[in-house]
């Protein structure tokens, strides 16, 4: 399987769709990624279903489908910073919190991961 | 051929986009309609709601209903509350202690009501079943509607509010979030359940049906040497010669005892010898049913009371240490309310409005358990039907109510109470025992403990302690004044049989009327009238040195007590130390106090080593037998962490108890929970029957022998090793460990001042020594907050441990702590 499972990302021959382009385009990519992000992290601020939507956020805008993964676990892993700073002293504690940090870690890895299935779609 | 091939490829694609869009699709959707969804909506990073609970800090402002009121929460986590009006006070009281440990209060409430299955789910049913057929809600109500008429009440109203306001305004505590749900309003009926929970703990004992069961397995004889209704022992709390309240007590007083005394020898082998019947409760597995439901064994307490004239201050000293169940958070809450009327600090049970054991400005008061016999046990003649019960020469109804016991995740149970002129009827597998509690009717505690919030003096506190119904205590008390007091406290019930008084340790024929409690109204108000006068109940009025430990009130009595009584180890070793500190030439300071509080000398280990060794020297045992009976005789006997003496006598004991009477009691098929007290195992003679097919040195050796092995099986070096805060733990702690505290080797044993039963985890719930209008000083086993998330959840465990007190502060740091300004609604 090419890694590579990429969608119809033209619109017309000569013409890259805005989507082909921030995926083709580092700096344009990195802005994406920021902000997809920043988006997805909001959404999980809201519901766990919004680190689903992170995941799918982050890696719709990478090259191939296997950076799209990596992408989704780095909003998975920033989706965990955000809520160690979001929880202030109480975050020391959090390794100590056994299971129930198992979920937290499972969450933050796993439901960006299921998002990222979005990069073989679209 | 490209064409096709293309058309492949691009159907290929298609179809591989849609698989991975369904599985997208079903995963996500999946996901939200599975059991993970609700761990995912409590524990998801960032929108777990139990998250929230992490993030939880005190407000600076709190509108009131009741007026204003200012707090500050010092380094230690005790809040300190002032205002210029009481109920404005109490408000903010309310509020801080749901703020702080909504979570036990509800725990405690829902026990009492039998509604923790609701949330816990099957594995409470029972409780809640026997909870429910006791009737504690029915009492609490009783006792509201007491208290609600009187000044008291008010504040309690007033609290009430303040625990709502929180539950309103604040986030809850994680457990909530664990347990999945949310607590209901609180009630001031609610804070009345707390103090029949407290009373249940420290009174509610079935040893009189246990003891029945005993002597008609055993037979009375032996089971008056087993279990002995007197220990032989001479360190009682009273010596029988101290200042007693009025001067014509002694003759009134000695009539009863006399009336006492005939009734209870002539009746005393009647009520112990009776057969089993279908409606006998005499039944060994009933009576371990029941006792299931009484406090862990152990529970119990020290303190002591020295004159002014032997501390270093001139001031009295009273130093206390409840021993009670220990776990995370604490049972006690320590908190100071400074008003125009009242400036008193120390610890109380969340839900319960005012300190229970402290100081104010004048005076200090302490509690410890008497272990009163104030629970009767009742047989009755019950019709084929089992609706109607005889009594006194006619049929009966029971009275009866339909019950509902919800469970989560499981069927809920539909329960019939039932009750009878005593109280509430409990059956069990066909078994039915009545039940007459001092608690099961309205009782006046909670104005008594308001009152000696107040108290100016002695006279205001012996007024106090008139109304100190139930439970049970020995109280302690001292002023500034330099006057000193112990006092019994809590009704006494006086039972008659055919004219004669008689003890309670029995089960009385509730069909014939026996053993009835005169003025006793259960679930209603009580007159008392036939109970001990106040001035007849054991005390003692300005003792020089005094000291309690849950032994035998005095040799002799006045009137029956009970015969539930701790054995004297604590007693006699604080006794000695007390009296040597007294005897000496320095005063005793605050500093000797604590110090003794921290004694762990066994007593056990006196009466026991030395025939185990003498044992061990002449048996032929294997050298590592010989090496630990070498560690014994050189062990100083304190049950320290650090001691590999300390751990072998530990293990030792359990394996010699199993020895002594596992025989005699499997052939009776009574359990372990039935043996008896290490008091009598220490003192049972060579040629006692338990020692008829293994001598008492062959049990001893081979027990040292088992315990060896247990050691080395388990790889433990000293006894802190397997004594430690393990047991200490929290009660959602099996499923979220976190919620545990630390684990410390911890000094202490079932038998030593420093008191701590690692097996029951029981121990000191609380340490305090004041010089009443001076100083005080407090620890308690854990932290002051049950939020798991706050500095103060164990911030004393340590401290706990070494018994280093902290300051009951009148004066905390004002730039240290959170602070909270309650305004009126006028401000």
């Amino acid at each position: 399987m090419s890694d590579d499972a990429g969608g119809p990302t033209t619109a017309s021959p000569g013409s890259p769709s805005p989507l082909a382009r921030v995926r083709g385009e580092p700096r344009a990519r990195a802005v994406a990624l920021a902000v997809a992000v920043g988006l997805g992290v909001a959404l999980a601020s809201v519901h766990w279903l919004g680190l689903v939507a992170a995941g799918a956020l982050a890696s719709l805008v990478a090259p191939t489908l296997r950076r799209g993964v990596a992408y989704a676990l780095v909003a998975g892993a920033v989706a965990l910073v955000a809520f160690a700073l979001s929880i202030g002293s109480a975050a020391g504690s959090l390794p100590e919190m056994r299971p129930v940090v198992y979920v937290a870690v499972a969450a933050a890895v796993g439901l960006p991961l299921l998002g990222s299935l979005a990069r073989g779609v679209v | 051929m490209r064409a096709p091939r293309l058309c492949h490829e691009v159907t290929n694609d298609t179809t591989r986009r849609a698989v991975l869009a369904a599985a997208l699709a079903a995963g996500t959707a999946g996901l939200a309609r599975s059991e993970a969804a609700a761990l995912l909506d409590s524990f998801a990073p960032l929108s777990g709601e139990a998250w929230d609970a992490a993030d939880r800090s005190l407000p600076e402002t709190v509108e009131s209903p009741y007026g204003d009121a200012s707090v500050r929460v010092d380094d230690s986590g005790v809040p300190h509350v002032e205002a210029d009006d009481e109920a404005a006070a109490y408000f903010a009281v309310g509020y801080l202690q749901a703020f702080h440990r909504l979570f036990s209060m509800d725990l405690q409430r829902r026990v009492m009501r039998g509604r923790l299955s609701e949330v816990v789910g099957e594995a409470t049913v029972e409780s809640d079943e026997f909870n429910v057929a006791m009737g504690f809600a029915a009492a609490a109500e009783a006792t509201w509607d007491l208290v609600s008429e009187t000044a008291t009440g008010s504040l309690v109203e007033a609290y009430a509010e303040g625990v709502n306001a929180a539950i309103e305004a604040e986030t809850l505590p994680i457990e909530f979030e664990l347990l999945g749900y949310e607590p209901e309003p609180w009630t001031p009926t609610d804070s009345m359940l707390m103090e029949k929970q407290i009373s249940w703990t420290l009174t509610g004992s079935f040893a009189g049906l246990r003891r029945a069961v005993v002597a008609d397995r055993f037979g009375e004889d032996r089971a008056a040497t087993l279990f002995p209704r007197r220990l032989d022992h001479d360190v009682p709390i009273l010596d029988g010669d101290e200042t007693r309240l009025g001067d014509g007590a002694r003759s009134s007083v000695d009539g009863a005892r006399s009336r006492f005394d005939d009734g209870y020898r002539r009746r005393h082998a009647e009520g112990a010898a009776s057969s089993a019947t279908g409606d006998e409760p005499v039944d060994p597995d009933l009576a371990r049913w029941l006792s299931g439901f009484e406090s862990p064994t152990g529970v119990g307490s020290n303190s002591w009371v020295v004159a002014g004239e032997h501390t270093a201050s001139g001031t009295p000293t009273v130093a206390y240490d409840p021993h009670l169940s220990l776990m995370a958070p604490p049972l006690w809450y320590e908190q100071r309310v400074e008003t125009p009327e009242r400036s008193v600090r120390g610890a109380t049970f969340p839900g319960v409005p005012f300190v229970i054991a402290g100081a104010n400005d004048r005076a200090t008061w302490s509690f410890t358990n008497v272990g009163a016999d104030v629970l009767d046990c009742y047989r009755y003649e019950v019709d084929e039907a089992g609706e109607r019960y005889r009594y006194e020469g006619e049929w009966r109804a029971f009275e009866t109510e339909r019950r509902e016991i919800p469970v989560s995740g499981g069927e809920d149970r539909t329960l019939e109470t039932r009750r009878t002129v005593h109280g509430p009827l409990i059956e069990r597998e066909g078994r039915r025992v009545g039940v007459a509690w001092t608690g099961h009717t309205a009782t006046r505690t909670t104005l008594a403990i308001d009152e000696l919030g107040r108290a100016d003096g002695f006279e205001d506190a012996l007024a106090a302690t008139r109304k100190f119904d139930l439970p049970t205590q020995n109280l302690v008390y001292a002023d500034a004044d330099g006057r000193t007091m112990y006092y019994a406290t809590g009704q006494l019930p006086i039972r008659r049989v055919d004219g004669d008084v008689v003890a309670g340790d029995r089960v009385f024929d509730g069909s014939a009327g026996e053993g009835e409690w005169e003025g006793f109204e259960p679930f209603g108000r009580s007159s008392w009238a036939g109970f001990v006068p106040f001035e007849e109940k054991p005390h003692a009025i300005d003792p020089d040195a005094l000291s309690t430990a849950n032994q035998r009130v005095i040799d002799d009595p006045i009137h029956y007590v009970g015969a539930d009584y701790s054995a004297p180890y604590r007693g006699a070793r604080i006794a000695e130390r007390l009296d040597a500190g007294v005897a000496g030439d320095d005063p005793t300071d605050p500093a000797f106090h604590r110090e003794l509080q921290r004694d762990v000398r066994d007593g056990r280990a006196d009466q026991l080593v030395p025939d185990l060794v003498a044992a061990a020297e002449t048996a032929d045992v294997s050298a590592g037998v010989r090496e630990a009976a070498a560690t014994l005789d050189a062990w100083d006997r304190r049950m320290a962490a650090d001691s590999r003496g300390a751990l072998l006598f530990d293990r030792w004991i359990a394996r010699f108890r199993e020895r002594v009477f596992a025989p005699a009691f499997d052939d009776v098929d009574l359990d372990e929970t039935y043996y008896p007290n290490d008091w009598v195992l220490a003192t049972l003679p060579a040629d006692d029957p338990v020692f008829d097919d293994r001598s008492r040195d062959e049990a001893m050796v081979a027990a040292l022998e088992a315990a060896v092995d247990e050691v080395d099986e388990a790889g433990w070096e000293t006894y802190g090793d397997r004594n430690s805060t393990a047991a200490i733990t929290h009660p959602l702690g099996g499923e979220a460990p976190f919620l545990n505290y630390e684990e410390l080797p911890a000094d202490g044993s079932p038998a030593t001042v420093l008191n701590y039963r690692v097996d029951d985890a029981v121990g000191s719930s609380w340490r305090m020594v004041v010089r009443p209008g001076e100083d005080a000083t407090a620890v308690i086993p854990g932290g002051n907050s049950g939020d798991y998330f706050s500095e103060h959840y164990d911030d004393q465990l340590r401290e706990w441990l070494a018994n280093d007190q902290k300051p009951m502060s009148l004066d905390p740091d004002s730039e240290a702590g959170e602070t909270v300004a309650f305004r009126g609604e006028s401000s």
